[in-house]
């Protein structure tokens, strides 16, 4: 009888341990991870949410912890979804996978930042307040999507907040100068101007009026070298051959003093200001030396485009 | 001892000596401290991982246990014979009835207040902070399985064990969505489909009514009118139901 039942056992126990392996993750058709559907877990753990929502906010962090590739930060993205379902009002979840999705393909390229945007709106839609949720989206919106205007507006609401920071409105003016919504940003900063009584923040908004005159004006110029540039195929050797063109009535004078001029990226600039109004990336050289707009040298063979 | 008392505490004895009730406490205990692990894999939402985990195990073994206890309460009696002996006693069917009903939640309430215990002492174990909402969903979690128990034992008193036991668990599982269905229906532009679905809704006990885990997940304070409303909306569901119970109970022939 004992010879019977080990003659079962053993050779049963070899099979489970030469079937036995680890467990390998089901994915979705086209890629993601395969999880179950959120209405189904609503109904089933309905008196259980909080326990399941956080079973899978578990799992989250650790998909987070343990991704490398891109497409494994893409999963993320699955698991914040299911989450958020669950849960819509769990701001650490919108804020996690907003700030962990994308990912740096080297040389200014992001990958997942339309699935990070994503999240984020999805909880800024249910967490109105969220400062950091609504902070993180204009980061997003500024960096990645570079649609500066919605990025305007989220930072204008929250400088309204009592405890914002004060830069809050000086980044929002900038973003809506470089988003072409001059008009927005020229009347914030007068207004802030105006209505200031501290002589040092009337003065920055004094000289932020006149910056995002200057981006106004630069842009018209701009507009004139493309003109030029499409109708002669080259660029112009200085920014008075425009006026001489006819691209330009007179070249404007700049709201900060300084001398216009062509720029090695084809573009005009002010020597008023180390850089435009805009976003700019922080490019050094080798050494170190931060790169500045410097003014384009030609020789005669060299006014090609 | 008056019979009620004698009869209950019996089976609080009875479900003591039971290999299930001291199996699944040890269980919950373990379980409510290998909670305890997932906060090694967590950030930031260490009270709330806490919480959640620690209500949610409470929530869910004691419901199962419940059903196991409830379901069985009349009919295994019944199977084995021994309720002749009761009978044949100056013991009324609805005294009977009554306090098995008291002995199954005093036995429920031993093993909640335990594991309330083992729960709070995770918590202040890892610093995280005791809310009002946190007590209030354990105390609320008894009012549910009181609830469930009556659904339990109005099954039992006219089903077999293993369909009462599946009734109960549908109910449970409904009691929890019938808050869904009365907004399903009131979104409805039938005026049948909303009448329907709201009478439904009216005549299933709605156990959100003290499932106060959602508020102790974050934190949200329960007024005191919130609480003791969904307290006497379950009290009033468990005179509904024990009542039929015993209904069905007294006019029941053993043969």
């Amino acid at each position: 009888m004992d010879t019977l039942y080990l003659l079962r056992f053993v050779p049963g126990l070899l099979l489970v341990a030469l079937l036995s392996a680890p467990p390998s993750p089901v994915r979705k058709q086209g890629g993601g991870a395969l999880l179950p559907r959120p209405g189904l877990l609503k109904t089933l753990f309905r008196a259980q949410q909080g326990l399941v929502t956080d079973y899978f906010w578990v799992l989250m962090l650790n998909r987070i912890g343990t991704a490398a590739q891109p497409s494994e930060y893409r999963d993320v993205y699955d698991y914040a979804e299911l989450v958020t379902d669950l849960d819509p009002l769990f701001p650490q979840a919108y804020l996690y996978g907003g700030i962990t999705l994308p990912v740096h393909l080297g040389k200014g390229q992001y990958i997942n930042t339309a699935e990070s945007s994503a999240l984020l709106r999805k909880g800024l839609h249910h967490l109105p307040g969220n400062e950091r949720i609504a902070f993180q989206l204009a980061y997003n919106l500024m960096f990645f999507e570079k649609k500066y205007k919605e990025a305007a507006d989220i930072i204008q609401e929250l400088s309204k907040r009592p405890d914002a920071p004060e830069w809050y409105t000086a980044l929002a003016t900038r973003l809506y100068a470089q988003s072409g919504d001059f008009d927005t940003g020229l009347s914030l900063s007068m207004a802030l101007r105006d209505g200031s009584e501290d002589p040092e923040t009337r003065a920055f908004y004094e000289v932020r009026v006149r910056e995002i005159l200057q981006e106004r004006m630069l842009r018209s110029i701009d507009e004139a070298i493309a003109r030029y540039r499409t109708r002669e195929g080259k660029l112009p050797a200085s920014l008075p051959v425009l006026v001489s063109a006819g691209d330009l009535p007179r070249l404007p004078e700049d709201p900060l003093g300084g001398r216009l001029f062509l720029g090695e990226d084809g573009r005009a600039y002010s020597d008023a200001v180390r850089f435009r109004m805009e976003l700019i990336q922080d490019e050094r050289t080798e050494d170190g030396e931060r790169l500045v707009p410097k003014p384009r040298v030609t020789a005669h063979d060299e006014s090609q485009p | 001892m008056s019979a009620f008392t004698a009869m209950m505490w019996n089976g609080f004895r009875e479900a003591r000596r039971n290999r299930v009730t001291v199996v699944v406490g040890v269980f919950a205990a373990v379980v409510l401290l290998s909670s305890t692990l997932v906060t090694e894999v967590t950030v930031a939402t260490f009270d709330r991982v806490l919480t959640d985990f620690g209500l949610g195990m409470m929530s869910i073994i004691l419901v199962f246990l419940t059903i196991f206890l409830s379901s069985s309460l009349l009919s295994r009696e019944i199977e084995r014979r021994t309720i002749f002996l009761v009978v044949s006693k100056p013991v009324s069917r609805r005294q009977f009835l009554l306090a098995r009903l008291a002995g199954t939640m005093l036995t429920l309430g031993v093993l909640l207040v335990a594991m309330t215990l083992v729960f709070l002492g995770q918590l202040l174990l890892f610093g995280a902070t005791i809310t009002q909402a946190q007590l209030l969903a354990s105390a609320g979690l008894w009012f549910e399985l009181l609830v469930i128990s009556s659904v339990g034992i109005l099954f039992s008193s006219f089903a077999g064990p293993a369909v009462s036991a599946i009734a109960t668990t549908g109910m449970y599982f409904t009691g929890h969505l019938t808050g869904d269905l009365y907004q399903l229906a009131s979104r409805s532009e039938s005026v049948a489909v909303r009448a329907v679905g709201k009478t439904i809704y009216y005549l299933l006990p709605n156990l959100e009514r003290v499932n106060f885990r959602p508020q102790a997940t974050y934190a949200l304070p329960v007024d005191a009118s919130t609480f003791l409303s969904g307290v006497g909306y379950s009290l009033a569901w468990t005179l509904v139901l024990t009542t039929l119970a015993i209904f069905i109970f007294e006019r029941r022939d053993f043969r």
